[in-house]
């Protein structure tokens, strides 16, 4: 757990897709419809993933082109987008699901391929992003007022862990 | 004289590391891997300590904290546990429990008092007379308790973490590893706990010099730590089971919270004390513990023994004091030695005399017991102290039978059941997903131990697959172990059943006499098992004796409930790194650059106030001016923020809150009051109409979340075609509010600010600095006022630019308190400071906010029949102008005639009518404006107010309407 390091992932925007049409605004973007819980991944960080019938959730780079296919999609009949802001995360290095042993009770070494993962994590509700494309790493998110706690607190317990 | 034998064959001390500890100012050597007991038995001090109420010398009896002898403390721990704890180099101790230490404790003679301080004396001879008690509880209080806590203590907290395997063993004895070992084999991912140093259990100490496990147990240690799938804890203790498997795990780096999909319980069992005359004289021990000094330590436990045994366990337990060198002068079968097998013939070919149908019936000696006196039993297990036996020794080794560790087998429900034949509780039945091996299950024989154990970790590695097993079980033994009854009445008494509390056989039978005849009952009553070692040692030979005296059987009397935690655990361990979730909104730098003040309101951290005047109130009072009189700007972005919308979204939110919104104009707002479904009021906020199928809808700080469960789950409980999202930390909102707002404002936005086309309590969408935001003009401070509401990454820079452009006419941000302030003086009530639990909006002066004639919204019927029963209302008051006493707080009482008619609920000193104003319930429904009121005041004072009609500031309303009196160009 040495060389495991905490980054604020600032390049990346997030909507919250909701609505009865949701489901045909998501299905016609280019990067298709994702499964519910599962991530749908179309570029280094950014995926799409469902967790309902009508609920979605996209992650791109900003000003990336899958998420100005959504923003095109503002306005239409019953579907209603919402930009996040979360405070959005990357956890890297080897060892990273033994740290978030500290921190959350959910076993991410019992996680499916691309699951995609709801969890609290240091009294926190957070989402997380588990993709066998980059095992050595995860993209997490949770409310933007708890991002500078949350933050703060896993640089604490990352520089505990690195010090066993 | 040196205690230390030469090497032992599975020693856990390390012979080429020396460490240097002192106890009570007396400096001891030992070696790495000592306890600090055995460190002070290799330096000859057997005393370890004083007990718990007659201050009696004590020594080692389990050598492995199953009782509290050994109890030390130092400035960094009020308890160190001799018996387990590694003497660390520098270490310095001293004892626990003592005034003057142990040697000369001064109340070393209290022993002398027994006869007074029967059990539950203070229950009965403190009581009266009365006035005595304050003084009898002063010298309880004070003797009471083991340790010095030192107050200064800094936390020392360890950090939990979560751990997960298919299959947890709890013990690293012969079971326990076969388990681990078989689970491992096949394919199961294994975590082996143990609470020993090093795993091994029976196997290294009970079986030390057995030639014929050797094999066994290089295979199984190999295979336990050797396997990846294998991870071990040693110096680690399985604290409790609790639903679903879910077991913390005590390690000397803190808690590991571990979810096992199956658990297999291999704890072994507690040795049993027989009860004898000054049986806790320093010298009297378990057979296991002499065994553990001489195996794990290299320490001789005496040079002469005696010993009473009841079962093989016993005599293998002299074969081992043998080869150390200890010589045995007598050995009292409680049974027959010729039914104990090959072991007793080894012991009797040595020269050991064995006197068989014998008990102990007495020690002597002071500081060490220097003889045993031996009595046949009679026909009814009673001794027959006419004819004694004399030996002399220096050590009496106890082996007359076990306790089962089922304490988590409890836990979890096992169907547990006396079993006769061995003489202990087993388990008949376990739940889904657990297995108990070993000892525990009554399996006895080496071998038999193994296979069990290898049974059970088969059987689980299974179950966590889903799969069934066909792995073979022994069965658990036929041989009794334990003996019925091994205990001794003695004319003298001082005969201990539980050294941890100092409870004697007669003190337990007087408490059973008295009528305390249910287990539970006498425990609590006895205190039985509530020492520190939690009945380890005492709780056996407890039940045995209530099932004696009440003629029942073992178990008709049952066994007390063994609750977590299993041994003590430090709280620093419990509490684990502390995440302490904390909110904060973008525009924290701002506050802290303007000198905030924060409290806390529930996760978040709000600015109460900004110290840039000398005193809090003046701050508040400064900050309540500018809002007044120029631009005051406060940061709510803390409300709960709820976007409902859908076909069914009017619907949802007719139902949700007390007045109707469906006929709310796009493009306004309106009051939102909640009650639950007795009409209580629970919730209060605004809701924007931004589409006809599109609410925003906020809540009060702390009830977004509640809020918006309760919506969620009331509209797929009505069917309803509506969504609902909580925007809560993905919008802020801050409140431009002030005479000047609208002046300010309207240059940084491409909103029409105009009266005629953003009224009063209207709401547009546009932006703020380019920022996409949603303006509403709502008053709840009593001024003209822009909530302004935008997405989080805007904020900060909304903010700090309204600073900015508004530094030119004084703009303060303002706190909490001065809203608070200001809510007051326009009369808004705050949900939950001017309401509580049963407070309905008729009670609050707010029947304009319920509209009945909507065909339903929830608290509805409650409050159809709650409007006539009104008994209390909620009035304003002022003080008079000039009043100089005593400070009205909130919740201060309302008296009429003597009796309680009232109370304060909002109060404060009003800067703009120089006075205190304020909010209180009137239980009085003719009370009316204009009418007097008696505060009494902390200091007992009954002070006069009037009550006064609300709001106090502007009631006409027109500040918030602005440009009235010409505020803005006044000010300008």
């Amino acid at each position: 757990m040495k060389n495991l390091k905490l980054e604020k992932a600032q390049n990346l925007e997030m909507w919250h897709i909701r609505g009865q049409a949701a489901p045909a605004a998501i299905g016609s973007l280019s990067c298709g419809t994702p499964e519910m819980f599962k991530i749908n991944s179309f570029s280094n960080l950014g995926f799409t993933t469902s967790t309902g019938r009508t609920e979605f959730y996209l992650v791109d780079e900003k000003g990336g082109s899958v998420a100005a296919e959504l923003k095109a999609k503002a306005g239409e009949p019953d579907t209603f987008l919402f930009p996040r802001q979360d405070a959005l995360f990357v956890l890297s290095g080897e060892g990273w699901k033994e740290m978030m042993l500290r921190v959350t009770a959910f076993n991410f070494e019992a996680a499916n391929d691309n699951d995609f993962v709801m969890a609290n994590m240091a009294g926190v509700s957070t989402w997380f992003r588990v993709s066998s494309d980059d095992p050595n790493q995860v993209l997490f998110g949770c409310d933007h007022t708890y991002g500078p706690y949350l933050y703060e607190t896993l640089s604490d317990v990352i520089e505990e862990v690195k010090a066993l | 004289m040196s205690y230390r034998l030469q090497e032992q064959p599975f020693e856990w001390i390390d012979r080429s590391k020396t460490v240097s500890i002192e106890v009570e100012g007396r400096p001891m050597k030992g070696f790495a891997g000592d306890t600090i007991s055995s460190t002070m038995l290799a330096n000859g001090v057997i005393h370890m300590g004083r007990s718990f109420k007659y201050h009696r010398i004590r020594g080692p009896l389990s050598f492995a904290n199953h009782d509290v002898n050994a109890l030390l403390e130092n400035s960094d721990k009020t308890h160190v546990r001799g018996d387990v704890e590694l003497a660390e180099d520098g270490l310095k101790l001293k004892g626990c429990n003592t005034i003057g230490g142990i040697a000369k404790d001064k109340f070393r003679h209290l022993s002398l008092l027994s006869r007074f301080l029967v059990v539950g004396f203070y229950y009965k001879g403190l009581f009266k007379p009365r006035a005595l008690r304050p003084f009898w509880e002063r010298i309880i209080r004070e003797s009471a308790g083991l340790g010095k806590v030192d107050l200064n203590w800094r936390g020392g907290r360890k950090s939990k973490r979560y751990g997960f395997c298919d299959v947890l063993v709890i013990g690293a004895g012969p079971a326990g590893m076969a388990a681990a070992k078989a689970a491992a084999e096949s394919g199961a991912k294994v975590m082996l706990v143990d609470e020993n140093a090093q795993i091994g259990g029976s196997l290294d100490y009970q079986y030390a010099n057995d030639d014929s496990v050797a094999d066994a147990r290089k295979e199984l240690k190999d295979a336990v730590l050797n396997n990846e799938k294998i991870e071990v804890h040693t110096s680690s203790v399985a604290v409790g089971w609790y639903t679903d498997n879910w077991m913390p795990i005590n390690t000397p780096n803190g808690i590991i919270k571990v979810r096992a999909n199956q658990v297999v319980m291999a704890t072994g069992l507690f040795e049993q004390p027989s009860i004898f005359h000054k049986n806790d004289v320093p010298g009297v021990m378990l057979a296991s513990a002499a065994q553990r000094m001489i195996a794990r330590y290299a320490i001789k436990p005496c040079e002469v023994a005696a010993m009473v045994v009841a079962n093989e366990d016993g005599y293998r337990a002299a074969l081992d004091l043998l080869k150390a060198g200890v010589k045995i002068n007598a050995i009292a079968d409680l049974e027959d030695h010729e039914d104990r097998g090959e072991l007793a013939k080894q012991v009797k070919a040595q020269g050991v005399q064995i006197y068989d149908h014998h008990g102990i019936y007495e020690v002597e000696g002071k500081d060490r017991v220097s003889s045993a006196t031996l009595c046949p039993l009679n026909a009814s297990g009673e001794l027959d102290t006419t004819r004694k036996t004399t030996v002399p020794c220096d050590g009496v080794m106890m082996s007359v039978g076990w306790a089962p560790a089922t304490h988590m087998l409890f836990q979890c429900k096992a169907d547990i059941k006396y079993d006769a034949t061995i003489g202990q509780f087993r388990a008949q039945s376990l739940p889904e997903g657990m297995f108990a091996a070993g000892r525990v299950n009554g399996v006895f024989d080496i071998r038999d131990q193994i296979a069990d154990g290898a049974g059970a970790g088969q059987q689980a590695a299974a179950a966590a697959k889903g799969e069934a097993s066909d792995a073979q079980r022994p069965a658990p033994t036929t041989v009794r172990q334990s003996h019925d009854y091994p205990i001794f009445s003695h004319p003298k008494a001082k005969n201990f059943l539980d050294y941890d509390e100092d409870i004697q056989l007669k003190d337990f039978l007087n408490a059973a006499k008295e009528g305390f005849d249910n287990i539970e009952l006498i425990k609590r009553f006895s205190t039985n098992g509530m020492g520190p070692s939690q009945g380890k040692h005492s709780n056996m030979n407890g039940i045995r004796i209530l099932a004696k005296h009440t003629g029942k059987s073992i178990d008709e009397t049952g066994s007390t409930t063994a609750r977590p935690m299993f041994h003590p655990t430090p709280v620093g361990h419990l509490g684990g790194r502390r995440f302490r979730a904390e909110r904060l909104t973008p525009m924290q730098p701002s506050h802290v650059a303007n000198k905030a003040v924060f409290m806390e309101a529930g996760a978040w951290l709000r600015p109460e106030y900004y110290d840039t005047e000398p005193t809090r109130q003046e701050c508040i009072h400064a900050e309540t001016k500018a809002v007044r009189t120029g631009l005051g700007i406060i940061d709510v972005s803390t409300l709960g923020k709820i976007e409902v919308f859908g076909p069914d979204a009017p619907e949802v939110m007719d139902r949700i809150c007390t007045m109707r919104m469906s006929n709310m104009q796009i493009g306004m707002t309106r009051y939102a009051l909640v009650t639950d479904e007795a009409g209580v009021i629970t919730d209060d906020g605004v809701v924007v109409r931004y589409a006809e199928d599109h609410f925003y809808y906020t809540t009060t700080t702390g009830s977004s979340d509640s809020a918006f469960r309760t919506l969620q789950k009331h509209i797929l409980e009505w069917g309803l075609k509506a969504e609902a999202v909580n925007r809560t930390g993905q919008l802020q909102a801050m409140n431009l509010a002030g005479p000047l707002a609208r002046k300010k404002l309207q240059p940084l936005t491409d909103i029409d600010l105009s009266e005629e086309n953003f009224p009063y309590l209207a709401a547009r969408t546009g932006h703020v600095f380019g920022k996409p935001v949603t303006l509403a003009r709502v008053g709840f401070v009593g001024e003209l006022g822009y909530e302004i509401h935008c997405l989080a990454g805007d904020a900060a820079e909304i903010w700090d630019g309204l600073m900015k452009e508004c530094a030119d006419v004084g703009i303060r941000p303002f706190g909490v308190e001065a809203q608070r302030l200001l809510r007051l003086e326009k009369g808004h009530v705050i949900v939950t400071q001017d309401t509580d639990g049963l407070t309905n909006p008729y009670e609050a002066g707010m029947p304009w906010a319920v509209h009945m004639k909507k065909d339903f919204f929830i608290g509805q019927r409650s409050l159809q029949i709650l409007k006539p029963m009104q008994s209390r209302a909620l009035h304003g008051f002022m003080f008079p102008e000039g009043y100089n006493g005593a400070t009205p707080k909130e919740c201060h009482l309302l008296i009429k005639d003597g009796e309680i008619n009232g109370r304060i609920t909002s109060v404060s000193f009003s800067p703009t009518f120089n006075r205190y104003l304020g909010l209180c319930y009137v239980e009085d429904m003719d009370a009316k404006v204009g009418d007097a009121i008696q505060i009494r005041l902390d200091d007992g004072a009954l002070v006069e107010a009037e009550l006064v009609s609300l709001p106090f500031y502007d009631p006409e309303g027109k500040r918030q309407t602005c440009d009235v009196d010409g505020a803005e160009e006044k000010v300008a």
